[in-house]
């Protein structure tokens, strides 16, 4: 036992320590040269928490407590944007009077053709889906500035108004990392008076590798009503993913957001 | 140090029997007949067997889970889930009633406590460090936490279980069977760590899953204890012991917590308070042991998809943990009187712990990464027994030749 002085180690003893972690060392270099030969997860069938099987099943009501509940939860997390014809924007732009000539109140704004739902990320940073030829406009008194605008992703980096609950707010760490296949997932859409929520349920669907983003993203047929702009939540409220692109929608997980708010946040770099 | 005769070891561990040898050479067996001489001699010795659990149950689960027979539907192992918390939390509580009754003797306990934490640390880190290289390396996508994933992998690699010499045969196998008890708290003193990463990062979840463990457990350790001593028969003590651990694993699985910390807590406080609550509870616990240990290697194998991102981790898991075995028992065998080659070759089996560890992580990691764990761990764990039966008994015979 340790009441005594340490034996010192024999030589062969060490010999077979230097041998066992010098030959790993050297396998591990060796293999690590190879590259791995598959670039996505496919998804798999996902696993139950260990007390869902004691769990009641859920009932229409209980779908609608859930929904109304991610709802309350996530609302202080999005921004309804009021979106108009870039042609439009640029024109009022040009024809409005300098700053010193005019107020801000003053200041023309084109009437809102659409609504675009913004999901803050991170303090008052927000990330929207925006359509092409399109651009945020200002809403009355709030102001909301454009950090940056990545045209070919049809994302835009906004500075939003603060909101109550919202301080210290970092959303993508806590989103959902993984698809949650078959499994009902709230997705979250504009409407002029405030976000709304639809139940959706994804199915299985094989992950794509679109080079416009870090991750791989799913087709957004896995869900039904999936719309470019839809903004999905789990029913315990954790981020999943963002619904973007006009001709073949697709749903970016959070993963690939995380990558692209990194990229657009520091001006010449391209998410990876 | 006391000298051991040559023959012992090799016996204990099922090599030729010293009177044989003394008759004369013989031809070397073939492969087959030495298995078959492996068991026939441990079974007339009356020993346990040395075909251990894992190289038995791990195969026959994956053999009836959906890859093969499909006896054991998806559907039915995630039932088995809540079972399976319960079972963790049911080891976690024969490890905490272990290391509560060495932390009776502390003076004693305190060096080999702290010979085997370093060995188990040194493995952990060992394989968390390469895994992390050969990940990042090698680009290889992984759906969860890189840092929580490959510090569970390490954890996983930390355990032994010293199953293959009985504890009786020789002065190091008595110690390496008390280093491989001791070596598994430092680990599950860690999941709970990895278990916080792992989870949602925000502050208020990392605090709950960091405190909620040793809550949970001092509190089922106190309610067993209000209540063991007290059954006024033996089923009725029964009972309690079992709705008491149901309790553990069940309030494990509703918070997202390691159900092994909570039981290793609950075991802790059972032998260290006044009464023998410990001895009851081990004495039940003896009961569903076995059926425990096979719940899990059934599961585990049934449960694993060996897909090519497990196989293209298994030989970093393999080589580093045999670097890791080897280095910390470099480390410890000088405080412990052993030699270390010794002490490694007798801390190289995994043992059962590292199933339940990997299935306890894969229970909190996303699908895609916990099931490349529990593959990668399931599969090392087969292979790191079979290592311990056929080479470990070979290991020291050419120093006593």
């Amino acid at each position: 036992m340790a009441s005594h002085v340490p034996e010192p180690q024999s030589g062969r003893e060490t010999r077979l320590l230097v041998l066992v972690v010098g030959v790993a060392v050297v396998v591990l270099l060796l293999l690590a040269r190879w590259r791995y030969p598959y670039s996505d997860m496919s998804v798999v069938t996902p696993s139950s928490a260990p007390l869902a099987g004691l769990a009641a099943r859920a009932t229409f009501d209980e779908m609608s407590g859930a929904l109304s509940d991610v709802v309350g939860r996530v609302s202080p997390l999005t921004v309804v944007v009021p979106l108009a014809a870039d042609s439009d924007v640029k024109t009022r732009s040009r024809e409005a009077p300098a700053d010193d000539e005019v107020g801000d109140d003053e200041e023309p704004m084109p009437e809102a053709e659409a609504w675009g739902l913004a999901v803050r990320v991170r303090g008052d940073l927000a990330l929207m889906y925006v359509p092409p030829a399109m651009m945020p406009i200002r809403d009355g008194e709030s102001v909301i500035d454009v950090v940056a605008h990545d045209p070919e992703r049809e994302i835009a980096l906004l500075r939003v108004p603060p909101a109550a609950g919202t301080a210290g707010l970092d959303l993508l760490p806590a989103s959902v990392r993984t698809f949650p296949g078959f499994t009902f997932a709230a997705a979250l859409s504009a409407t002029s008076i405030g976000p709304t929520v639809q139940p959706v349920f994804l199915g299985r669907a094989e992950s794509l590798v679109d080079p416009r983003w870090s991750h791989g993203v799913l087709p957004a047929s896995v869900g039904s009503q999936l719309t470019p702009g839809t903004v999905l939540f789990s029913l315990n409220s954790r981020f999943i993913g963002l619904v973007v692109g006009a001709e073949d929608p697709i749903i970016v997980p959070a993963p690939a957001i995380e990558t692209l708010m990194q990229a657009m946040e520091t001006p010449g770099s391209a998410p990876q | 140090m006391r000298q051991v005769p040559p023959d012992v070891r090799r016996r204990e561990l099922g090599g030729p029997d010293p009177i044989d040898k003394r008759l004369g050479g013989s031809r070397p067996p073939s492969p087959l007949a030495r298995l078959w001489g492996l068991l026939r001699t441990r079974s007339a010795l009356g020993l346990a067997p040395s075909l251990t659990p894992a190289v038995i149950f791990l195969p026959l689960g994956f053999a009836m889970g959906p890859s093969v027979l499909g006896w054991l539907s998806p559907a039915l192992l995630d039932r088995l889930s809540l079972a399976v918390t319960i079972a963790l939390a049911v080891l976690g509580v024969l490890v905490g009633i272990a290391l509560g009754r060495e932390l009776r003797q502390v003076r004693q306990a305190l060096g080999l406590f702290l010979a085997a934490s370093m060995e188990s640390a040194v493995t952990t880190l060992m394989v968390a460090a390469a895994a992390l290289f050969f990940i990042r390396q090698t680009g290889m996508p992984l759906d969860a936490s890189i840092v929580g994933f490959v510090l569970a992998l390490g954890l996983c690699a930390s355990s032994s279980s010293a199953t293959s010499a009985d504890p009786d045969s020789e002065p190091a196998a008595a110690v390496a069977t008390r280093v491989a008890d001791l070596d598994d708290v430092l680990p599950i003193a860690l999941a709970i760590v990895v278990f916080a990463l792992l989870a949602v990062p925000t502050g208020a979840s990392v605090r709950v899953m960091t405190l909620a463990p040793p809550i949970i457990g001092f509190a089922v350790g106190l309610i067993g204890w209000l209540l063991f001593e007290r059954a006024e028969s033996g089923p009725e003590r029964v009972v309690y012991v079992l709705g008491t651990l149901s309790l553990a694993g069940g309030a494990a699985a509703y918070l997202y917590v390691s159900p092994l910390a909570v039981g290793l807590v609950a075991g802790m406080t059972w032998t260290l308070l006044p009464g023998r609550v410990d001895r009851v509870a081990e004495n039940d616990l003896r009961r569903v042991q076995h059926p425990v240990v096979v719940l899990l290697l059934v599961t585990a194998g049934a449960s694993a998809t060996f897909s090519v991102a497990a196989i293209w981790l298994l030989p970093p898991y393999l080589l580093f943990r045999l670097a890791g075995k080897v280095t910390g028992a470099w480390l410890a065998a000088p405080f412990l009187d052993v030699r270390s080659s010794d002490l490694a070759a007798f801390l190289m089996p995994p043992g059962v712990l590292a199933i339940a560890f990997a299935l306890n992580f894969a229970q909190m990691l996303p699908t895609g990464a916990g099931q490349m764990l529990l593959a990668s761990v399931a599969l090392g764990t087969a292979a790191f027994e079979l290592f311990a039966m056929f080479v470990v008994p070979q290991w020291g015979a050419g120093r006593r030749a």
